[in-house]
């Protein structure tokens, strides 16, 4: 994943847009807000890993 | 909600197979710490010893009913096993345990002798593989070097590449990092992001009171000015990673478990066997005085219960009572829980702080006032979208609304895994298919892109964190192939085999037991499918009921007036909180398809509204494994919108599940295009259904979820049902006393606190 600093003053991405460009059109600047949303969600669902022992990840 | 398992259980067993290292890192709390047992232990854990320590798991998890353990494997150095005696270690742990558990296997390396084979031998077993790098070149081989002084940097880089090709990608779990204040922060962050790893820790260099650690003159928290400019960056990069240590300051800042035995205050539920059988304490305690960990317990001799009784086990899982007068009185006590256990030893006892105390305070300080940002998305919703939503009655245009928003995601993140394809690998082909598709089909592309198995799977790619069965981003050939059939039009696609199953999306499973793990040549035809592996050839109709020599068809629970799909085979229907039961024979689809319409009926006659809203948003129902407790239990995934995961039940209580867990679906569905909680509030909420405090996120669920149970067992009552009337006002108090709860802890934002206005509202005219 890019680590490009996410910019908070952009607007927010529109799914409409997502929804209806043909999926080849679609840009990184479309995609990659969604993206680091749903990624966000999921590392804060799975923050908690399998193991608590400290020495092995 | 099934019962968590009992406080006293251990869940975490880290196994020592192999005392001796093939590098001697200076900063290695076995070796060169307090502790010098290692002296007297054999070098390997012999057959005898691993077959008690695996009894005695396996034991434990059966007397506890234990959903899951894990076990890990450690030194020392586990891959000096060499793979004869690991793949027997590994077989035998399997072995005694899988019939019993769900056994999570895990290994941490110093990677320097990770080959193809081990990767092989590594992914048959399940394994995760955890690798030690602290950094760049300079940062690693400061202290990861062999005896003869020559660094390992370069080994490892080799492992990790091995790690990351597509075959061994899922077994990868992460890199451990030994923070060097001497190291630049970003240039060891930037160094261990490049390995591409699913997940990264950052440990702090053992240290005690009695033999604290190194600082810089002058360098008071150095190490907490060190991890801050890490989680800096990665907060501005947007969490491209998991890192354990913000994760569980982030979790536990919205009172959430800490996941780690290194902060907070979650019991610490692990305990080690070592290479004689010996039970220890947590490795840790190595560096703080020599026998520290010792219990004076072997496996032969005793069970995990009398390890877990321990009083310095159960010590480290009493919480705050188990900690110092100055940790009990702490602010962050929450979050810092007094640092890792062998940190807080001084002048012979643990009733101290940790030796890091100040820079666990500063850091904590710092991470709470700085939480990550979130990415705001335009959903075009209407002004009383939320309202909408909370209605109990029900809002079929609403849930069109979040299906639309869902497709839209899916579709961003099939982009996303299409993108970080390598340039003509496995899953360009299909992708190239798939796109073609969306012009030429778009209905179809979305009718598979709303499976909700889909966004799991694409979830699970760009996390890097799939195991087992689960899919790589070649699996993009097979959502082709059933856009493909979905809109009629021929394509020819290889599309990956696991475990002998080609599974292609709502679609079905085509069975090539000769193909283990490989890919197989599919291509489409007027209502059928060729699939070519090898020699074998097969030609399936997919539209024809009934399972075939080589074919299971995807199964429908329909009615007159619903079809969805009866989920029993996609490998990413398990990602439930409960394990996904395997392909139902004939005869429980049939139980499965009589109950779920007996259920509609109810559902439609007590609560249509609802069944409006199943109508449009509901997709799949995963049949569970019954858990040993034999109740019902049911679940929904966040990364699966309009599935629905339940045991087997009677169509009363099915129709409660249904309206029950897709409340928890369209929930998940609106928190990924609305924040309706305060990310930056502290809290634990306690509420009726839980014994431990929740976080906000929770407790919204659940007042969302009971809210629309108590609306059930409400008309039940009505109809004078034997027992509704408790269960109404069971449901109703729980949800009542929860959004008072919340309203006064205040951590919801404006759309959070519109909806819980909202369902108050909603439950103001019920009857007392
Ligand atoms: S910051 Fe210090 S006093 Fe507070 S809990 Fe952590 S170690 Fe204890």
């Amino acid at each position: 994943m890019t680590t490009a600093p996410v910019r908070q003053d952009e607007p927010p991405v529109s799914l409409g847009r997502v929804r209806a460009e043909p999926l080849d059109r679609l840009s990184a600047a479309d995609i990659s807000p969604i993206v680091r949303r749903v990624m966000a969600a999921h590392l804060d669902q799975t923050r908690i890993p399998a193991a608590k022992f400290s020495s092995f990840i | 909600m099934p019962p968590g398992p009992a406080r006293a259980a251990l869940t975490e067993f880290v196994l020592k197979v192999h005392a001796r290292c093939d590098l001697a890192c200076d900063h290695c709390y076995v070796y060169e710490h307090a502790d010098q047992s290692w002296r007297r232990r054999p070098v390997r854990m012999t057959p005898e010893v691993l077959r008690a320590a695996a009894g005695r798991i396996a034991g434990h998890a059966a007397a506890h009913g234990l959903p899951d353990v894990t076990v890990i494997l450690h030194g020392g150095e586990p891959l000096l096993l060499g793979a004869e005696r690991l793949g027997e270690v590994l077989a035998g742990l399997r072995r005694v345990i899988d019939p019993v558990t769900r056994l999570r296997l895990g290994m941490q390396t110093n990677g320097v002798l990770l080959s193809e084979r081990l990767c092989d031998l590594l992914a048959d077993h399940d394994v995760a593989v955890g690798v030690s790098l602290d950094g760049d070149r300079a940062a690693n081989d400061r202290h990861r070097r062999f005896r003869s002084g020559a660094g390992s940097y370069d080994q490892v880089l080799r492992a990790l590449a091995l790690l990351r090709r597509p075959e061994y990608r899922r077994i990868y779990s992460g890199l451990l990092c030994t923070v060097d204040v001497r190291n630049d922060p970003i240039a060891v962050y930037e160094s261990l992001l490049a390995q591409n790893p699913p997940r990264i820790d950052f440990l702090l260099p053992h240290a005690t009171w009695d033999d604290p650690p190194w600082r810089p003159a002058g360098g008071g928290t150095a190490y907490a000015g060190w991890l801050r400019a890490v989680y800096d960056r990665w907060r501005a990069d947007g969490r491209p990673v998991s890192v354990r240590l913000f994760d569980s300051l982030l979790s536990t800042a919205g009172g959430g478990p800490s996941g780690t035995e290194w902060l907070g205050l979650d019991p610490v539920d692990l305990a080690v066997i070592e290479t004689d059988g010996e039970w220890e304490q947590a490795d840790s305690l190595k560096t703080a005085y020599d026998g520290a960990p010792a219990t004076g317990m072997t496996v032969f001799s005793h069970a995990a219960d009398d390890v877990a009784a321990n009083p310095l086990l159960a010590r480290r899982r009493s919480g705050r009572a188990g900690l110092s007068d100055e940790c009990r009185r702490c602010p962050v006590v929450d979050q810092c829980g007094g640092g890792l256990f062998a940190h807080r030893y001084g002048a012979g006892h643990f009733d101290h702080p940790s030796v890091y105390c100040a820079d666990l305070k500063e850091l904590v300080v710092h991470v709470n006032e700085n939480p990550p940002a979130p990415v705001r998305l335009d959903a075009g919703l209407p002004d009383d979208f939320i309202d909408r939503l909370a209605a109990l009655t029900g809002d079929r245009v609403a849930i069109g609304r979040l299906v639309e928003a869902q497709i839209a995601i899916v579709r961003a993140l099939l982009a996303e895994v299409a993108d970080r394809l390598p340039a003509g690998g496995a899953g360009a082909d299909g992708w190239a298919a798939l796109t073609a598709l969306d012009r030429g089909a778009p209905e179809s592309v979305a009718r598979i892109a709303a499976h909700p198995y889909v966004r799991a799977w694409a979830v699970d790619c760009l996390a890097g964190t799939g195991t087992g069965a689960r899919l790589g981003p070649d699996h993009l050939n097979a959502l082709a192939v059933a856009a493909a059939l979905d809109a009629g039009t021929p394509v020819r696609l290889d599309v990956p085999v696991r475990s002998g199953r080609l599974h292609l999306p709502t679609v079905g499973t085509v069975l090539l037991p000769e193909v283990g793990d490989g890919a197989a040549r599919v291509e489409t035809g007027p209502g059928s499918l060729r699939v070519t592996a090898g020699d074998v050839t097969a030609v399936i109709r997919p539209g024809t009921p009934g399972d075939a020599p080589r074919w299971w068809p995807a199964r429908a629970l329909t009615t007159p007036d619903v079809s969805v799909l009866l989920e029993d085979a996609d490998p990413h229907r398990d990602c439930h909180r409960l394990p996904a039961g395997d392909r139902l024979d004939d005869a429980a689809a049939g139980r499965w398809a009589e109950t779920f319409a007996a259920a509609w009926q109810v559902i439609r006659d007590e609560v249509p509204g609802h069944a409006e809203e199943l109508r449009t948003g509901l997709r799949a129902v995963v049949p569970l494994r019954r858990s040993g407790a034999g109740v019902s239990e049911a679940s929904t995934a966040r990364q699966a919108f309009g599935g629905v995961a339940a045991t087997e039940t009677d169509a009363g209580s099915l129709a409660v599940l249904l309206v029950h867990e897709f409340q928890h679906s369209k929930m998940n569905a609106l928190l990924d295009i609305c924040d309706l909680v305060d990310g930056t509030r502290t809290i634990g909420i306690t509420v009726g259904w839980r014994p431990d405090p929740r976080p906000a996120e929770a407790v919204l669920h659940g007042i969302y979820a009971h809210a629309a149970v108590a609306g059930i067992w409400r008309i039940r009552a009505d109809r004078q049902v034997d027992g509704a009337q408790a269960v109404y006002r069971r449901y109703r108090d729980w949800t009542a006393e929860a959004i008072g709860a919340l309203q006064r802890a205040d951590a919801l934002t404006p759309a959070g606190s519109r909806l819980v206005r909202q369902v108050e509202r909603s439950m103001s005219g019920w009857p007392a």
